[in-house]
């Protein structure tokens, strides 16, 4: 395996340096075609505009068409956004003439493939879903500087503005280190949330409130305590309920437990690092890891706990598992992805379709926590200066407020939106208070999107450490807690574990 | 030792029967041969002996036990294979000994056996080598002792020669026909080479398309074969045979065919039983020994003028190929050839010493 | 002194009018035909093999951590964490856990199977090419179907065992999944073990065979003495086979556990994936890798030995 990937690597370089060789004189030639365009007066782009939405406009005179004939690869995690954007992508390429290759793979997968691009310093990949942690954080100095777009009066602005862009999905996704550059444009945006059957509940509802005192139904007040209550209530009395346990997870050895345990971390008061403003625009360096802190040991304690008396197939699954459990109707209540909700509501996937709520996850000492997993598109620096600005152009209308509504609107899509200006939209807000409207049937997605927007509140988002030695610190992490819950290492050990591996990772 | 018999034995393959009702009572010590072409059903009619092979229908017993649905192990049968069969991964002695392990015999009974056998052969100096190691022959002896130590009823050999060079063949007969009067054990043997089958046993069983042609001893088998298959297997070079009509002329009995045969019968009890045959087709046999070249044209009767085709010196004698019309005969002359190719001679057929065969049947006409 | 020597030397060769066409022999043998027509294919197989060999050398010398494009010359520090890393040391053990009782179960079932099919009168066309079918599914899809089966929600196999009253997560739980993987690679794999056993079973010689038979041996003799002894090279070939991939094969774990539960998956080829490219520490990773390379010739050489040794 490791020769094949030398190979590939000089391959690879071989390649791209053909590539760039006939890239730059091309790009020449349309530099002197370009400077006939005047500035000043912004016109609508060759784009159907939706009412209510800012609309994708560049300088008088500009030639939507002048990179007629490039050709952009575009490789993406296998997201709904992305489905959505291959099935509409003809928009694109008739107005401009630029054919955009989407390619589509697992997480693991296209993060190694742009490591390799990178590593061979070519651009193989134009156009690249950076994810935060495992690409941006790692990778940021070869990504292109979206200010000079932004800035250059000769080319198509951000429809709307970056103001238009959700504030925190744009630090974590865009920024790196500090705010001087700006890499990467919010493109999706999955958000851990409390999904719960609503049959489950009602079913349980009055014995439960006779017997604790209190409502069962999962509810931004509902506190993680209450939480391994009315779960463990439920695994007791699982016979009479069309359930087999009160809870589920998405437990194994994966980037998922980190996400799962990071809710219960947060809401405790704990983190990773003593620097606590890592989930924001990162750090090159994070500092010492504080996971040995009195909070942190009792968010450890409560997730071991948890975890005993949830599904046993918890350990084994990761956020598919999960869906896929939950769909199944096997378990009432799992911290899930929201984007999970349209399945959830696809009788053909899910038995329980109809049946499901979401609410913010529930509370700790610190409040609710929810983990961000937002990604946002970025600019290969390699690519020649011609592909870079073609590419420009589609972070322009893949971002734009009318084509992330055609993406929420998708039959194959059902995305979470980037931009604040589509949830202003009379029809979406309708969608998201009613979950029995026609609007929402439409947009199925909706349903967990009032409780997603109050997740991405200020107080209740979470956002892990964007740092560049995430994988290993991820890697870490989750192998450290499947080893806990694995009944190997109680939650001090566990915690000393993270805390000693991680600073020598980092060099503290 | 035992005696050995087939009972209405048949072997199936599906729809071929490959051998037909054998019915066969082999003797205590006797040295019986299965002789006949490849495909004859010999081999598989040993096989069967040694259990290898399961019988369709009929009954087999060794002694006075049915072994039909004895697994070989039971049936205290010892067997030289063609290809020697030795396990290639033990040495000598331990190929030898590997019987007797089985058999929980103690290892100085073994060992005692093992060295017995050897000492028969002459191996003694191989016993640590392992079969890649030696030669065809030693590989062979290997074989004989291994059935050997076993003390068997009854010794089963499966063309256990004819891997062997031609001069170390003849060898290897001598010595297995002296071994078998030094243990005198039942020993059945399968070959198809005449010659074998003709010095070493005691009887031969000639086979041909699954069944038995004849049992007899090698010179009953040689004097008079029941037919004209047994008659031509038998006996080197092959016997001559010409096709020719009966025909009765003046009370004499006349064997004629159109290149100018004719061979009038002297025995008068023969002709008088030819008399059925009357112009119907029989086929004449006469052994190359049993022809004579005599001087001049001579037009005696029973005399055939013929051209020499062929002469092969064979030092004590010599084969002449003669031929007259579409007619070859092999002749068999004493001492060094005589005759040049191209050459016409005159040849007399014995009187006394030929065969007569019905052309339909093959059966001989002659009892 | 050395120079007047060589000068002596070379004034000596000089007029020999013998050396010359030597040394240009020497050099029309190399660009003779046979060897310009061969020529191509061992710049191919050298440029795809020893290139990258020499390369993985030279990067297991690098640190690539920080610039990927752009190593650093680390000395011996990714050797030396190699053999100072608990997780790697981990990773061998589960290895040798998965490699020895993986092999060992393959070997004892597909050997079972080969003389089963071996002595299968009738029909063995049939059952060979339906033993035969886990070898023609991608290593991922038995990964998958092993994945489904014994899923919780909708696994075949978890479902009985939930009805025997045995309510675990087979892949959550550190002490079932490495049985677990074990399994679908035994069942993934016996069959070549088979299926090499099964051609070498009948090459065998069948005379040896019916004269141990004769000479009085069981069914169970003639195993232990004649057949196995004879087809012990060809076992050891499958087994070395087999080893040599255990090792790399991780696209059913990768798939059912991801190296989980507490790592009691994690052998070294999934350790080696996660290093080079998750971490994309290169230069770590090809230590790795060639320490893989070392323990992989080490036990093909150790197999040969037994199987010329006897």
């Amino acid at each position: 395996m490791k020769k094949k990937f030398l190979l590939l690597l000089s391959c690879i370089a071989i390649l791209s340096l053909l590539l760039v060789g006939c890239g730059g004189e091309q790009a020449k030639e349309k530099e002197d075609q370009k400077a006939d365009v005047a500035s000043g007066k912004l016109v609508p782009g060759p784009f159907k505009a939706v009412e209510g939405l800012p609309v994708i406009e560049a300088p008088e005179g500009f030639d939507w068409k002048q990179f007629e004939g490039v050709e952009l690869n575009f490789i993406s995690e296998n997201t709904p956004p992305s489905s959505a954007i291959a099935a509409n992508i003809e928009e694109f390429e008739k107005a401009t003439g630029i054919k955009v290759n989407i390619q589509q793979m697992d997480l693991g997968t296209l993060v190694q493939k742009v490591g390799l691009d990178f590593a061979a310093g070519s651009s193989k990949y134009h156009i690249i879903y950076a994810d935060p942690y495992q690409v941006l954080a790692k990778y940021s100095s070869k990504l292109v500087d979206l200010n000079e777009f932004i800035n250059d009066p000769t080319l198509p602005s951000i429809p709307g503005g970056l103001e238009d862009f959700i504030p925190s999905q744009l630090k974590i996704d865009g920024y790196m280190g500090s705010e001087d550059k700006l890499y990467a444009l919010p493109y999706d945006c999955p958000t851990m949330v409390l999904a719960y059957r609503t049959d489950i509940m009602e079913a349980i509802k009055e014995d439960f409130m006779a017997e604790k005192g209190y409502d069962p139904t999962p509810n931004p007040d509902m506190t993680w305590e209450q939480y391994y209550e009315v779960a463990k209530y439920i695994n007791e009395h699982a016979d009479e309920l069309d359930v087999k346990y009160g809870t589920g997870h998405q437990a194994k050895q994966y980037d998922s437990l980190m996400c799962d345990f990071s809710n219960v971390l947060a809401a405790y008061g704990g983190d990773y690092f003593k620097n606590r403003n890592l989930g924001g625009i990162g750090a090159a360096n994070p500092g010492e890891a504080d996971l040995t802190s009195p909070e942190a040991i009792e968010a450890l304690k409560f997730y071991d706990k948890l975890l005993k008396i949830a599904h046993p197939g918890s350990k084994s699954w990761d956020w598919n598992g999960l869906a896929e459990a939950f769909a199944a109707g096997e378990i009432a209540m799992a911290p899930e992805w929201h984007e999970f909700a349209s399945m959830f509501e696809n009788p053909e996937k899910s038995k329980v379709a109809g049946k499901v709520a979401w609410t913010t996850l529930p509370k700790g000492p610190a409040g609710s926590s929810n983990i961000f997993g937002g990604t946002g598109i970025a600019i290969n620096a390699n690519c020649s200066e011609e592909e870079k600005k073609a590419a420009w152009l589609f972070l322009v209308w893949a971002t734009s407020p009318q084509t992330q509504l055609m993406v929420l609107e998708s039959p194959v899509g059902g995305a979470t939106p980037s931009r604040t200006s589509v949830y202003e939209l009379p029809k979406v807000k309708k969608a998201m208070e009613d979950p029995a409207s026609e609007e929402a049937k439409k947009m199925p997605n909706l349903t967990s999107m009032k409780a997603t927007l109050e997740a991405w509140k200020e107080e209740n988002s979470y956002g892990r450490p964007k740092i560049p030695q995430w994988p290993e610190a991820d890697t870490i992490i989750f192998t450290e807690l499947s080893k806990m819950l694995a009944g190997q290492q109680d939650p001090e050990a566990t915690a000393k574990s993270i805390n000693d591996q991680l600073n020598t990772l980092t060099g503290n | 030792m035992a005696t050995v018999s087939f009972k209405n034995v048949y072997k199936k393959y599906g729809d071929q029967t490959v051998v037909k009702n054998l019915n066969l009572e082999i003797k205590d010590q006797e040295f019986i041969v299965l002789v006949g072409p490849s495909g004859c059903g010999k081999s598989t009619s040993l096989r069967m002996l040694a259990g290898l092979e399961e019988v369709t229908s009929g009954d087999i017993y060794i002694g006075d036990t049915r072994v039909n649905d004895m697994p070989p192990k039971d049936r205290d049968i010892a067997m030289v294979f063609q290809n020697y069969a030795l396990y290639p991964h033990m040495n000598v002695y331990d190929n030898m000994a590997f019987g007797l392990r089985l058999r929980k015999y103690s290892a100085s009974e073994i060992d005692r056996r093992v060295k017995e056998a050897a000492a028969i052969l002459g191996i003694e100096h191989l016993l640590e080598r392992k079969p890649r190691e030696l030669s065809g022959g030693q590989r062979q002896r290997v074989a004989i002792g291994r059935a050997i130590v076993r003390e068997p009823k009854v010794f089963l050999m499966d063309e256990p020669l004819s891997n062997l060079d031609a001069k170390l063949r003849v060898q290897m007969r001598a010595e297995l026909a002296k071994l078998h009067q030094k243990l005198k054990t039942t020993c059945i043997y399968v070959t198809h080479d005449q010659t074998e089958a003709m010095t070493m046993g005691d009887r031969i069983v000639v086979m041909k398309d699954g069944v038995v042609q004849q049992v007899a001893t090698p010179s009953e088998l040689y004097n008079n074969p029941k037919n004209i298959f047994v008659a031509g297997f038998i006996g080197s070079p092959a016997m001559n045979f010409i096709d020719c009509t009966c025909i009765k002329e003046n009370d004499e009995v006349c064997l004629v065919n159109e290149d100018g045969f004719k061979f009038l019968i002297n025995d008068k009890k023969l002709a008088d039983k030819l008399i059925n045959y009357h112009n119907k087709k029989l086929v004449f046999g006469i052994r190359p020994e049993d022809v004579r070249g005599v001087p001049g044209e001579s037009s005696k009767e029973n005399c055939q003028r013929v051209r020499v085709d062929v002469v092969e010196n064979l030092g004590s004698e010599t084969l002449v190929y003669v031929s007259f019309g579409k007619q070859t005969i092999v002749c068999r002359f004493m001492g060094s050839p005589k005759h040049k190719v191209g050459e016409n001679i005159t040849i007399a057929l014995s009187p006394n010493r030929y065969y007569l065969f019905d052309k339909e049947s093959g059966v001989s006409v002659i009892d | 002194m050395s120079t007047g020597k060589a000068l002596q030397q070379s004034v000596m060769q000089q007029p020999e009018p013998g050396n010359s066409p030597k040394a240009g022999g020497r050099l029309a043998r190399l660009f003779r035909t046979e060897n310009m027509m061969l020529a191509p294919a061992i710049i191919v197989l050298a440029s795809i093999t020893i290139f990258p060999f020499f390369y993985l050398i030279y990067a297991s010398f690098m640190n690539y951590a920080l610039a990927i494009d752009d190593p650093t010359f680390a000395g011996l520090r990714n050797w030396v964490r190699l053999f100072k890393d608990p997780a790697v040391a981990h990773s061998w053990k589960v290895t040798l856990i998965y490699a020895v009782a993986g092999l060992a179960l393959e070997l004892v079932l597909g050997v079972g199977m080969a003389l089963l099919l071996y002595s299968t009168p009738w029909g063995r066309n049939i059952f060979v090419t339906l033993w035969m079918l886990p070898i023609f599914v991608a290593p991922v899809v038995a990964g998958l179907l092993g994945w489904f089966l014994l899923n919780s929600s909708y696994g075949l196999y978890a479902w009985i065992l939930q009805l025997l009253g045995l309510n675990i997560d087979i892949f959550g739980n550190a002490s079932t999944a490495l049985p677990a993987v074990i399994l679908i690679d035994v069942w993934e794999w016996t069959p070549l073990i088979t299926l090499i056993v099964l051609s070498g079973l009948q090459s065998l010689p069948t005379e040896p065979l019916e004269a141990a038979e004769v000479d009085g041996a069981s069914y169970w003799q003639k195993l232990r003495y004649v057949i196995l002894p004879l087809s012990a090279r060809i076992i050891v070939v499958a087994l070395l086979i087999r080893s040599m991939d255990i090792m790399r094969f991780i696209d059913k774990i990768f798939i059912t556990t991801a190296g989980g539960p507490a790592d009691s998956t994690k052998i070294i080829g999934m350790r080696l994936f996660e290093v080079a490219f998750r971490f994309m520490d290169i230069g770590y990773a090809a230590a790795i890798g060639l320490s893989m390379l070392f323990v992989t010739i080490l036990l093909g050489q150790a197999f040969v030995k037994v199987m010329y040794g006897r």
